[in-house]
């Protein structure tokens, strides 16, 4: 057949069920583009096409395979804003050197919150590299009703964001521990990072994504498999 | 102190399909009923918006690159595009990366979405459809025997009955059943051979050593079949 004639009633069949040579298939789509008939025609029988779509034995996605996918997502989402907005991005959130230069940030937190810098001197090489920070500790808020004595830290070194916990009670029968990444009054999204406590209520965790323009670490106790924003309140506030 | 306010966690929204009915009933009704409405809190705002909105309200976001919009619609149709994706690849490590590049697809060409193409969730699990038809073609060189043509493919198929009896075995679920059952025998191989396991028309005529013409009808008689049996449900 060519693209000008019209498309068989079995071959419409073939061709909704994927069963078309590749050849068959590209001239049938041809046509369809400028034949109503055709396409009407074919539109008849799409509802049995979408029955068979649906008709699979159901089967539950692992939860971690959302969490792969809503990484990749929010990566590529992340780098389209950038590009939107291209001036007011990288203004929002100063240098790491001019806030280490500023007084210290208000954290807004009834604890005394400690930022502490570690200083590592460039020594390979003749030419000197130039000072820059390369680690920072910031020290986080545990809710002290249900985990007193408990604390939290957040540590990044050359973009490496790991967060460290300690004192903190278990997080319940069948429940992980989850991170998340809050910005401004946004719903917090999820760090893609789940994680239990030893016997210490210690653990250690590096966010596979950072912490991004991110302004604090959150950290709630959710269904083992994660979920989709925090169901309970944070144990953990961590500002970036 | 620590803000935050506790949220229910989204409905999942697949609810299992029982019988040709239920089909009938997920499509009619865009298949995903609305999620419940979160708890009101200082962070629930977005996702409770979003939850309500429809799925073709969802893709224009999304278009726009909104993660949040896309993990929705995520929730929504995930367990339909995997239950799809297991039922063709036929195990959990292949469902999972079929799944995987089939939804990172739908976020990179939400913009090619046509509502006037069909719903959303039927192209949603159309990209899931071909990308496992495809990785299955890849896997077990499908492709090549379709360019060596119908007789040699023959040769190298494996025995009828046993190609036979693989596909209606992996048919175990009652909504499968179900549907499939309306189907006289010959027609419902026809449909399992090609749509669930990607053979060409050619390949199963080789295969059942049946003209292809037989086949072709066979095809067409069973998707009318379809059709009407879903029409003459209320």
């Amino acid at each position: 057949m060519s693209a000008s004639e019209h498309i068989s009633p079995d071959l419409q069949s073939a061709y909704l069920l994927g069963a078309c040579t590749e050849g068959e298939a590209r001239v049938a789509r041809e046509h369809l583009t400028g034949c109503n008939a055709c396409a009407h025609s074919l539109d008849q029988l799409r509802p049995a096409r979408e029955a068979l779509l649906e008709a699979a034995p159901v089967r539950s996605a692992p939860a971690y395979l959302k969490d792969a996918v809503m990484a990749e997502v929010r990566r590529e989402a992340e780098l389209f804003d950038a590009a939107k907005a291209p001036a007011s991005t990288p203004a929002a959130r100063p240098r790491l050197w001019e806030r280490l230069r500023s007084p210290l940030p208000a954290l807004g937190l009834a604890a005394a919150a400690a930022l502490a810098v570690v200083v590592v001197v460039g020594v390979t090489g003749s030419a000197p590299r130039p000072l820059a920070p390369t680690v920072t500790v910031s020290d986080g808020e545990v809710d002290s009703r249900r985990a007193p004595g408990g604390n939290a830290r957040l540590e990044t070194e050359d973009g490496r964001v790991r967060l460290s916990v300690a004192g903190l009670p278990g997080p319940g029968p069948g429940r992980r521990y989850q991170v998340w990444l809050r910005t401004g009054e946004r719903p917090p999204r999820s760090a893609q990072a789940l994680f239990s406590v030893d016997a210490k209520g210690s653990a250690s965790v590096v966010l596979p994504e950072g912490t991004g323009a991110a302004d604090a670490v959150l950290v709630t106790s959710e269904p083992a498999g994660g979920s989709v924003l925090p169901s309970r309140e944070p144990i953990v506030e961590v500002p970036t | 102190m620590i803000a935050g306010s506790a949220l229910r966690r989204p409905v999942t929204c697949d609810e299992p399909p029982r019988g040709l009915v239920a089909v009938r009933r997920k499509m009619a009704t865009g298949s995903h009923p609305i999620p419940a409405p979160l708890r009101r809190g200082g962070v629930s705002t977005t996702a409770d918006k979003l939850g309500r909105m429809a799925d073709e309200d969802l893709m224009a976001l999304v278009a726009a690159t909104d993660a949040d919009a896309f993990s929705v619609l995520y929730d929504r149709h995930i367990t339909a595009a995997y239950s799809l994706a297991y039922r063709i690849a036929g195990s959990q490590s292949l469902a999972d990366d079929v799944t995987q590049a089939a939804f990172l697809s739908v976020w990179r060409s939400a913009g090619r979405y046509d509502s006037r193409q069909g719903s959303v969730r039927s192209w949603v699990l159309s990209i899931t459809h071909n990308r496992a038809i495809d990785q299955l073609r890849r896997a077990t060189r499908h492709t090549d025997r379709q360019a060596a043509g119908d007789v040699e493919a023959a040769e190298r198929l494996p025995a009828r009955e046993d190609t036979e009896a693989a596909a209606i075995e992996a048919v175990q679920g009652e909504s499968t059943r179900a549907l499939l059952d309306t189907l006289p025998d010959r027609q419902r191989r026809v449909v399992e051979l090609s749509f669930y396991s990607g053979y060409s028309h050619a390949e199963i005529a080789a295969l059942l050593e049946v003209p292809l013409g037989t086949i072709k009808g066979r095809m067409r008689r069973a998707l009318d079949r379809l059709r009407d049996e879903l029409v003459a449900i209320p």
